[in-house]
């Protein structure tokens, strides 16, 4: 099964900004969280195919998910 | 929540196939501008605002800002307010003067809420506070964007409102020139061209489109360098460049560099004015009724595609209201000739009446212009003139063309002709006025007449008008039995009637015009002579033919 995973803003520093990814078998989107050691608490907002999801929202092929940060600034 | 929204656009679409569909906010997604001087924020929201499917851009500053809301229609702005150049608040005031504005949402710290409730004031929708969490984000803008969308939609249905009323108002009117007027007036509010030109197929010439420019208007003021336009636009969008040019398709916006708009500036310093320019062919039931053609001169009136196509609405109504008043004059006229053809065929039975209710309806129409009828009514007077013996198509020809005073048996068959007239008259329910004038044009003032014995006022006035023009024709025209009267002996004898057979008024009027009717009479004599003339040619060469016959069967 392969899936996107797009990153943005801090996430990006030390990881990637877009990356297919190949699984087998179901996979949710806290067990991709954890592959690429994003810290739950960091997390502001996920998208699966431009919709609201949670974190254990399950990917299927060709999904597109994308991880933003929380945001700050001034 | 995205999707929701979308579902809803969708379905939109599908129940509203009329609706202008390439409209930019409902043919792609909406198009939002981010302005901030933080790169971070900017980066984050315009990635996160792209993922949601909007078309997004960004500046850092109110002036790029401005600069891109120039080129560019957004539906959505999101602004910071304090930035260098040009902040928030100037960036707001000046977008809001605009014709075209996105709905506004302010992104601002903390410290700065106060200001940021301020520009709720100038008109802004709603504002986020930063730090600010991405999902709030995403519920202000969409709730934005749907008001924006409401908005829009209002807008087009009130203009589509407008253009339906004017539509009903010219499919109601009356006449060419009413349809027209409303035509003009409806395309100068809508559109808000400054020169108007309609081209219409004279329909009258047969098969032939035959272009004419039927009226061409000029709304604005123009500098004196540019007044030449007047004299020269006409020439140049003349008709047969109208026929050439505009009749393949049905409507098309011509921009400031289309190559046929700079064929019609050849070799002619371009106004600096001249912006954009429409053609319309008007076109009902297949065939080309004319072309429109509109012109601004206002640079900020540019033509859009979508006008076009609303307004072309209109000009399909316009089509068929002309197209409406060319067929109704037509059956106009067809009715006009056949009730013309039945008075001729009536006068092919008499020789003596020929050219007789013509006659009567030329004095008629004499006495009628100083009483004040109407166009309907004096239409009306002639019918009546032209068909007051009609009743006699029913009474035997030995009868009519009898060479002596009749039998009180064979006066009594010829009193019927007003009866019988209006007895053929009456199946024909436009005709009613006409009817009644027929059945009482032998009525007399005094009350001794036939057939209801009508006495003064109660007699209708045209059947009084038509009496007198018949009694003068009889008298001064040939018959049978006695020769034509001199105009001041049937003048002596209509003033001796006045009072009894006619109405006393109505004779003054008639006499006080007698330059005019003798006239009339001098050019019925040419006529009749001429006829006489071309009867005795035709009789002397069948005699000769006859006699040819007989000479060869010798």
């Amino acid at each position: 099964m392969k899936v996107t995973i797009k990153l943005f803003a801090s996430f990006r520093q030390g990881r990637f900004i877009v990356k297919e990814c190949e699984y087998e078998g179901k996979i949710s989107i806290l067990q991709v969280l954890h592959e690429f050691a994003i810290p739950l608490v960091g997390v502001g907002v996920l998208l699966c195919n431009g919709r609201h999801v949670d974190f254990d929202c399950e990917l299927v092929e060709d999904d597109v998910c994308s991880i933003f940060p929380k945001v700050g600034g001034g | 929540m995205r999707l929701r929204f979308n579902g809803r656009l969708k379905s939109f679409f599908h129940q509203n196939k009329w609706f202008n569909m390439e409209e930019s906010w409902l043919n792609s997604s909406m198009s939002i501008l981010v302005v901030d001087d933080d790169p971070g924020i900017v980066d984050i929201l315009v990635d996160f605002l792209r993922e949601l499917d909007y078309r997004v851009e960004c500046a850092s500053n109110g002036v790029e800002a401005l600069a891109l809301l120039a080129v560019k229609d957004f539906d959505l702005m999101l602004t910071d307010i304090n930035m260098p150049v040009m902040g928030g608040m100037e960036l707001i005031k000046r977008t809001k003067a605009q014709e075209k504005c996105p709905v506004i949402i302010v992104i601002t710290a903390y410290s700065s809420v106060q200001s940021a409730v301020e520009s709720v004031k100038f008109g802004v929708y709603d504002y986020i506070a930063k730090p600010f969490n991405l999902e709030n984000v995403s519920n202000v803008v969409e709730r934005a964007l749907e008001k924006q969308f409401l908005q829009h939609e209002n807008v087009n249905l009130k203009e589509m409102m407008a253009l339906y009323r004017a539509s009903e108002s010219i499919s109601s009117q009356f006449g060419l020139d009413q349809v027209v007027k409303v035509l003009f007036d409806s395309a100068a509010s809508f559109t808000k061209a400054d020169f108007m030109a309609l081209y219409l197929d004279d329909a009258r010439n047969g098969e032939k489109a035959d272009f004419k420019l039927w009226q061409r208007q000029l709304f604005c003021w123009l500098p004196k360098t540019e007044r030449y336009l007047l004299s020269f636009l006409p020439k140049k969008l003349s008709s047969a460049f109208a026929e050439k040019y505009f009749t393949n398709y049905s409507s098309k916006l011509f921009k400031v560099d289309d190559p046929l708009v700079s064929s019609i500036f050849k070799g002619l310093q371009k106004p600096a004015h001249f912006s954009s320019m429409m053609a319309f062919s008007l076109k009902e039931r297949n065939r080309l009724v004319g072309v429109l053609i509109l012109v601004s001169f206002n640079r900020e009136v540019i033509f859009s595609d979508k006008l076009r196509r609303s307004f072309y609405m209109l000009v399909s109504k316009a089509a068929a209201a002309i197209e409406n008043t060319y067929l109704y004059d037509n059956l106009q006229r067809q009715y006009v000739e056949t009730v013309e053809s039945f008075a001729l065929a009536l006068e092919a039975k008499d020789s003596y009446t020929h050219g007789h209710s013509h006659q009567v309806s030329l004095y008629a129409s004499l006495i009628a212009r100083h009483l004040k009828f109407t166009a309907d009514e004096l239409a009306a007077l002639q019918q009546a003139a032209i068909l007051h013996d009609i009743g006699k198509i029913g009474i035997s020809e030995t009868i009519l063309n009898f060479p002596r005073k009749l039998t009180e048996s064979e006066f009594s068959q010829v009193r019927e002709h007003p009866c019988k007239g209006r007895d053929i008259l009456a199946p024909i329910s436009s005709l009613t006025t006409v009817a009644a004038v027929v059945y009482h044009h032998h009525e007399h003032w005094d009350g001794k007449g036939y057939p209801d014995g009508l006495k003064g006022q109660a007699i209708p006035l045209m059947a009084c008008v038509v009496g007198i023009a018949d009694a003068f024709d009889a008298m001064t025209s040939q018959r049978p039995y006695r020769a034509p009267a001199t105009l001041e002996m049937a003048f002596a004898e209509l003033q001796k009637e006045a009072g009894r057979q006619f109405d006393p008024d109505l004779v003054k009027l008639f006499i006080s015009q007698k330059g005019e009717i003798e006239r009339l009479m001098a050019s019925r004599l040419e006529n009749d002579t001429s006829l006489l003339r071309r009867k005795t040619d035709q009789r002397l060469a069948s005699q000769l033919q006859l006699r040819l016959a007989r000479e060869a069967v010798a």
